[in-house]
């Protein structure tokens, strides 16, 4: 059957099933109401998906060693409470700044540790985490949020820099370096091993370990600059903001056609993941069905695009 | 163990040849006694050991030796990342053109080097665990049972491969339960029992009846 598909259309048979999916969901919405295909809403997509993509970078890593990371959406928020409380004490944006990315930093490094030297499962690490993270947040807050943040940090998400957006540029840079960082510096050939067998990794004499906590600490870095973003974004910091991120930066991961055994990762897909997950949030949002819906949504999008792969990895 | 020389190390299966392989690269900690390389201690780290020149080829070339599903080229680079790339810049064609140097040398039946490994026969697979080390520039190597599932034409062409390295002036410890193998492979040989050596035999006592005898009980 896929055989037979595979010669009809040779050259579709090769497009990744992220591909198709992205496509197919540009069309449908296009297709169902005026508002979609316009510059000002695909901008909004874009602006949208950038605190998307600084943890869905760092997740791809995390499951390509055959980990996993639920703690991301927990700590961003946790980390954009710790911005804006820093930055209403003290009126220094950049020691606000410095205040998310260590709290993102430290709990990525207790990640790390937790996985990589004492052998916790990365789900139960990271699910413990993520309760510490999201406990604290509403903790110390007592469940309200936190305003009165200076309009400098604002400006970082409504801000431009040469008529690009600041958040676009973040998000690019992001790609960027994630990109150079996994198929070109030794670590990035450690990584793709890591999952790919770690004992033969640990025998051929590299510092796996040390490699495993640096994955999860540069997950942790990231859930920081994403906090940035997202606190410029609402100009407040929310107890509840983050939750759920990092299922959608799982399901980005996940239609993007990283697999999550055997160190086979592939970055680009992920940005494209994102991108597909931004399309479709944005495209029900248009439609007006509910945020709870769209998680429906975006869980049956994973199963889709991994379907079509699927049945094209049939022998 | 000098430079050039092959040497065995015989014994029933669960008399801990393996136990002592692991120990000395340090895949297992020593909790006494002192290895010593080219005169000097080694901390007994797997890290270390590959620094300094010490190759293990692992009794399962499955799960300790190879990542079956990445690449031949990706398995051949593993070992030399720190030595090839010191800067820490992994450049893609470097790893590429020292794969296919390996793969060249040792004559891996590999259509390229971004095959999947785990497509390989057993024997190329043991050639690529092999050419990992190579690439490192191993100077020490511990073959554990290198001959195991690989068919016989392999076989030969593995230990044609051991006897190359030892010409070229690499030490090379190689464990096996074939008497035969060690007897035509070695220059001496330890015969280990229950957890000890037993005693040592040099090329001329080499016989597999004197290896029965020392691996056994008297």
């Amino acid at each position: 059957m896929s055989q037979i598909r595979t010669a009809a259309l040779p050259a579709l048979a090769r497009v990744p099933g992220v591909a198709i999916v992205l496509v197919a969901l540009l069309v449908g919405f296009s297709l169902a109401g005026p508002r979609f295909l316009t510059p000002a809403n695909i901008a909004n997509i874009l602006m949208q998906s950038t605190v998307l993509i600084l943890l869905a970078l760092p997740m791809t890593l995390i499951i390509m060693t055959e980990g996993l990371d639920l703690s991301m959406g927990a700590v961003l928020t946790l980390a954009s409470i710790a911005l804006a409380m820093t930055v209403v004490a003290t009126g220094s944006p950049a020691l606000g700044f410095l205040a998310g990315l260590a709290v993102g930093l430290g709990f990525g490094l207790a990640n790390g540790a937790l996985v990589a030297l004492i052998g916790i499962p990365p789900f139960i690490a990271t699910l413990g985490t993520l309760g510490i993270a999201q406990g604290l947040a509403l903790a110390v807050t007592d469940g309200q949020s936190v305003v009165g943040i200076p309009p400098s940090i604002e400006r970082v998400y409504s801000g431009t820099l040469f008529a690009v957006p600041i958040p676009i540029i973040i998000g690019a840079a992001a790609y960027a370096l994630g990109h150079l960082l996994l198929y070109h510096t030794r670590f990035g050939a450690a990584v793709f091993a890591l999952g790919g067998n770690r004992e033969a990794l640990r025998l051929a004499g590299a510092s796996d370990r040390a490699m495993l906590i640096v994955v999860y600490a540069v997950g942790g870095l990231m859930a920081g600059f994403g906090a940035l973003l997202m606190t410029a974004r609402m100009n407040s910091a929310h107890p509840t903001a983050g939750i759920g991120l990092e299922f959608d930066a799982i399901a980005a991961v996940a239609v993007g056609g990283t697999s999550f055994e055997r160190g086979n990762g592939w970055l680009f897909g992920t940005l494209l993941g994102v991108v597909a997950v931004g399309v479709l949030r944005n495209g029900l949002n248009l439609l007006a069905v509910p945020s709870s819906a769209q998680v429906a949504c975006i869980g049956a999008l994973v199963i889709l695009a991994l379907f079509i792969d699927a049945l094209r990895s049939r022998p | 163990m000098r430079a050039g020389e092959i040497v065995g190390l015989a014994g029933l299966v669960g008399s801990g040849r393996s136990e002592v392989a692991r120990a000395i690269f340090g895949a297992d900690r020593i909790t006494a006694g002192e290895i010593r390389m080219f005169g000097a201690p080694m901390d007994g780290s797997p890290q270390d050991s590959a620094r300094r020149g010490m190759a293990l080829i692992p009794e399962n070339r499955k799960t300790q030796g190879l990542a079956l599903a990445r690449s031949v080229g990706d398995n051949i680079v593993l070992a030399g990342l720190r030595k090839m790339f010191r800067s820490g810049i992994f450049s893609p064609r470097r790893a590429t053109a020292a794969a296919q140097a390996v793969i060249e040398r040792l004559r891996i039946a590999t259509p390229s080097p971004r095959r999947t490994v785990g497509f390989l026969s057993g024997g190329n697979q043991q050639k690529v665990v092999v050419g990992k080390w190579l690439n490192a520039g191993a100077r020490f190597f511990i073959f554990d049972e290198p001959t195991r599932g690989i068919d016989v034409g392999a076989k030969a062409e593995i230990f044609k491969l051991i006897d190359g390295l030892a010409r070229e002036g690499a030490a090379i410890l190689m464990i096996s339960s074939e008497q035969s193998e060690i007897v035509h492979v070695c220059d001496r040989a330890y015969v280990m029992r229950a957890g000890r050596i037993a005693g040592e035999l040099a090329r001329q006592q080499l016989t597999e009846a004197n290896i029965v005898r020392l691996g056994m009980h008297q």
